[in-house]
């Protein structure tokens, strides 16, 4: 888990980003459609009454417009809260048994084959055990997500095109069948098939690690309870970050040995339940070294915890140790310790404040460097087995690969088989490679600063040939603009909200290094995320099938 | 029964227009017309003049451009009308990867019917459509006929009281389409009402109370097949076993009153008919041929 951060779930941000995506993209398509349905009813009456009475069939066309506008809403709402589960059950059954004749499980036999070989083609059998481990779990994970999303990419898209184009699911509407019905059994049929491919994929890819891995057998996946960090300088003041050593990605921050610069880690809900079988509170760490001179050889870089009581002002320290890089270093902490005063206080009562510990770092090597981030200190709680870590990473291929199903039913509705795939593709592909770049473009950071205002403003200064470093007159207009402006770019930051995130699926880096599954930095996002786009999706696909004409020439 | 009509059109209209919202061809123009319970309505006309139209906006699978239909006293677009009504479309728009027993236990399942209702269902219409050898086989694997059998079998899973037919007799050998003629009058006699559209003329004529002809989109003759193909002007006497001396007389007779005789001669059966014998008796006999060695 080298370089990753796990952020614990904001339900705050993470409601109010959804909140303000869905309500747009919603005000928008209920604009849009109020819209279509009063043109295309005033264009009725124009026809009928004639050119002759404009004001008449304005009117009629208004009031027709809006009442079937309402109706259609109405109707709507009422038909995606009110399915028959007999009815979506028999959709879904149909769709599995189309994608079962249409030799959708052949992707087993592709799963069995890269199996059968895998062995050929990873790791020496001579290496570690345990350096083996994360490069076979990789394998495994990847494998599973690579074979099952095609196949469920493929399914949604072309599956209701191809119903409607080869016109069986016109006979199916003429049954008393929902839209509604037809969208949701579709994305359950495929769901269903997808959900036997993953679960026949995972019991044979942990068998084959177990197999492969007898290790594996007896490992068990650490739990970190992970703090949040600050840091002092080396004169003692706060401050956000330490010092940059030259790293590009700066994703460690690096404090001056033998001076007053500690990193600070405060961590919350530390308690009994957070003990080991000895009664000792383990805290872990996996710290970087960086050397301005030799120093001495014999020895490693030599730093010391410091638990602090920050209300009655206790200091306890720990024996210094020696950095273990590029390994983890694990230390159990003893409930008796002596303070600076030399006086023995309790861990877990004299330290611990209102189950809050605060463990300081210091380098005490001089003119030595160590380099942190806040998931490189954590406490370990009670070890998990790694088989639940393992199907936690697999339950998240599934919600991903459920998320892809929604998605690309729902464009489906609108669209033919291959416009549907391309448009689920691009989705794909930016969800996966692009969200970092759409985070800096939509936000303005980086080489990505915004310059110039907003839309309007650019579009004023390209067509006047106006510098962006210049600003705009103060006046009447430049306010108009940028009062238009703003909510413009408020749509345009949260615009990257519109694409999943499928880091958010992606566990193995957990499980290859031998962490549990997190279930609020790790499972909470994935299944949130997945919830994020099923509604609006099925909503809007629903809406889609519903003004289709099936049988439109 | 109920006197209100089963099917009431007002002024409906259909024009299809392009991606742009322009008009491409008006297929129906101002169509009103009534069906009533129990009746075999047909739907006549050549291609192109707005029959299977008229039926997929019945159905809601067309969104009408003016007007209005009431199916069973609700608008088309109610999809709990289609509780009530089968429909066969002109090709069996069926699953092909099911078999007979699975397609008409998923179209079961979509209405309220219990397994057991289902199971019973789908055994008399496999049985009644003649599917009973290739009930397993997937539909994939069916000929066309085999296929509007089991489209026929599908419409009428739910019992229903509306049967909507588009072009029913399209596909099946002469057999199998005096069986389906066979079929719809039986299901008027358990009172069902029947649309009906073809432009098969025999078919139609053979079992259809009312027929409306419709001709490019708009509505050209309404009225019973009886009263619409009855000639006031002739007379038809048919009788058997008429010696010549008879025949002799009935002229006289005619030219008595001033009448002229145009025909009088030995009636031709009609190919149907003739082809009908021959398998019958075929399947009575194994072996036997009806040879006119004469002929050839």
């Amino acid at each position: 888990m080298n370089d990753y951060d796990p952020k614990a779930f904001n339900w705050l941000f993470a409601f109010q980003t959804w909140g303000i995506v869905c309500g747009l993209m919603f005000l928008g398509a209920v604009l849009l459609a109020f819209v279509l349905q009063v043109l295309s009813h005033t264009l009725q009456e124009f026809e009928q009454i004639g050119p002759g009475k404009p004001r008449r069939s304005l009117f009629q066309g208004l009031r027709n417009g809006c009442a079937a506008f309402a109706n259609g809403v109405i109707e709507g709402f009422r038909d995606l809260f009110f399915m028959s589960p007999r009815r979506v059950g028999a959709i879904t059954v149909l769709v599995f048994r189309e994608s079962v004749r249409r030799k959708t499980l052949l992707v087993l036999v592709v799963f069995a084959i890269c199996f059968l070989f895998a062995g050929w083609f990873l790791s020496d059998p001579n290496r570690d055990p345990l350096l083996r481990i994360p490069i076979y779990v990789t394998f495994v994970l990847t494998a599973i997500s690579w074979l099952i999303l095609p196949a469920v990419f493929l399914l949604s898209c072309w599956g209701l095109p191809d119903d409607i184009k080869a016109r069986s699911l016109h006979t199916v509407v003429t049954k008393p069948v929902k839209r509604s019905e037809i969208l949701v059994g579709r994305i359950l049929g495929v769901t269903l098939v997808g959900t036997l491919v993953v679960a026949v994929m995972s019991v044979v890819g942990y068998l084959w690690l177990v197999r492969a891995l007898p290790e594996v057998n007896g490992i068990k996946t650490r739990v970190p309870v992970f703090g949040e960090i600050t840091f002092l300088d080396r004169e003692g003041k706060p401050t956000d970050k330490g010092i940059n050593v030259g790293d590009i990605n700066m994703f460690r921050s690096y404090i001056e040995g033998d001076t007053a610069a500690r990193a600070i880690w405060k961590f919350s809900g530390v308690g009994p339940s957070l003990l080991n079988k000895d009664g000792k509170l383990v805290l872990e760490s996996k710290i970087q070294g960086f050397r301005t001179h030799k120093g001495n050889l014999e020895r490693g870089i030599i730093f010391q915890y410091t638990f602090v009581n920050p209300t009655t002002n206790v200091r306890a320290k720990f024996q210094p140790f020696e950095i273990a890089e590029f390994r983890d270093s694990i230390k159990p902490i003893d409930n008796d310790l002596i303070d600076e005063k030399n006086h023995p206080v309790k861990l877990m009562t004299d330290i611990v404040d209102k189950g809050q510990l605060t463990v300081e770092v210091a380098c005490l090597s001089t003119g030595q460097f160590l380099g942190m981030a806040r998931p490189d200190v954590f406490i370990r709680a009670q070890d998990a087995y790694f088989v639940a870590s393992f199907f936690k990473a697999v339950l998240c291929i599934w919600l991903m690969m459920f998320l892809i199903i929604v998605f690309a039913v729902s464009v489906s509705t609108i669209v033919k088989g291959p416009v549907a795939s391309f448009l689920t593709g691009v989705i794909i592909v930016l969800g996966i490679f692009g969200r970092d770049f759409m985070q800096q473009l939509v936000a303005g950071e980086g080489i990505y600063k915004w310059e110039g205002g907003g839309i309007l403003e650019s579009a004023y200064r390209i067509v006047t040939h106006m510098n962006p470093n210049v600003p705009m007159e103060k006046g009447f207009w430049t306010t108009v603009v940028q009062v238009l402006d703003t909510p413009m770019l408020m749509f345009a930051g949260h615009s990257r909200a519109i694409i999943p995130d499928f880091d958010t699926f992606q566990m193995a880096k957990f499980v290859a290094h031998g962490y549990d599954v997190p279930w609020n930095s790790g499972l909470l996002p994935a299944i949130m995320h997945t919830l994020a786009f099923l509604i609006p999706c099925v909503i809007l696909g629903y809406f889609c099938l519903k003004s289709r004409e099936l049988e439109s020439k | 029964m109920s006197t209100e009509p089963v099917i009431q059109i007002r002024n409906l209209s259909k024009v299809y227009r392009d991606f742009w919202g322009r008009k491409k061809v008006r297929a129906l123009n101002s169509l009103s017309l009534d069906v009533r319970p129990g009746e075999v309505f047909g739907l006549l006309g050549p291609n192109g003049s707005g029959k299977t139209t008229t039926l997929k906006l019945l159905l809601g699978l067309l969104f009408p451009t003016e007007g209005e239909v009431s199916i069973l006293g609700k608008p088309a677009s109610d999809v709990s009308k289609n509780e009530r009504i089968g429909y066969l479309p002109e090709e069996s728009y069926l699953y092909r990867f099911l078999n007979a027993e699975e397609t008409l236990d998923f179209y079961g399942r979509l209405f309220k019917m219990t397994p057991a209702t289902r199971k019973k269902r789908a055994d008399e219409l496999i049985e009644m459509v003649g599917l009973k050898q290739a009930r397993r086989r997937q539909l994939k694997e069916y000929s066309k006929g085999m296929t509007r059998r089991i489209g026929l079998a599908q419409a009428l899973i739910n019992d229903p009281e509306l049967i909507l037919l588009d072009e029913p007799t399209s596909g099946l050998d002469p057999l199998g389409s005096r069986d389906m003629k066979d079929l719809i009058l039986k299901l008027k006699a358990q009172g069902k009402t029947i649309v009906m559209c073809s432009h098969l003329l025999a078919d139609v004529q053979d079992v259809c109370d009312r027929i409306a002809i419709l001709y490019q989109g708009e509505l050209k003759v309404l009225d019973r097949v009886d009263d619409l193909l009855r000639d006031q002007e002739m007379t038809q006497i048919r009788a058997s076993k008429l010696p010549p001396e008879a025949v002799k007389e009935i002229e006289a007779i005619a030219a008595r009153y001033g009448a002229k005789i145009h025909e009088i001669g030995q009636p031709q059966n009609t190919l149907e008919e003739l082809f009908l014998k021959v398998i019958r008796d075929s399947a009575e006999r194994p072996g036997q041929r009806f040879v006119n060695t004469s002929a050839s």
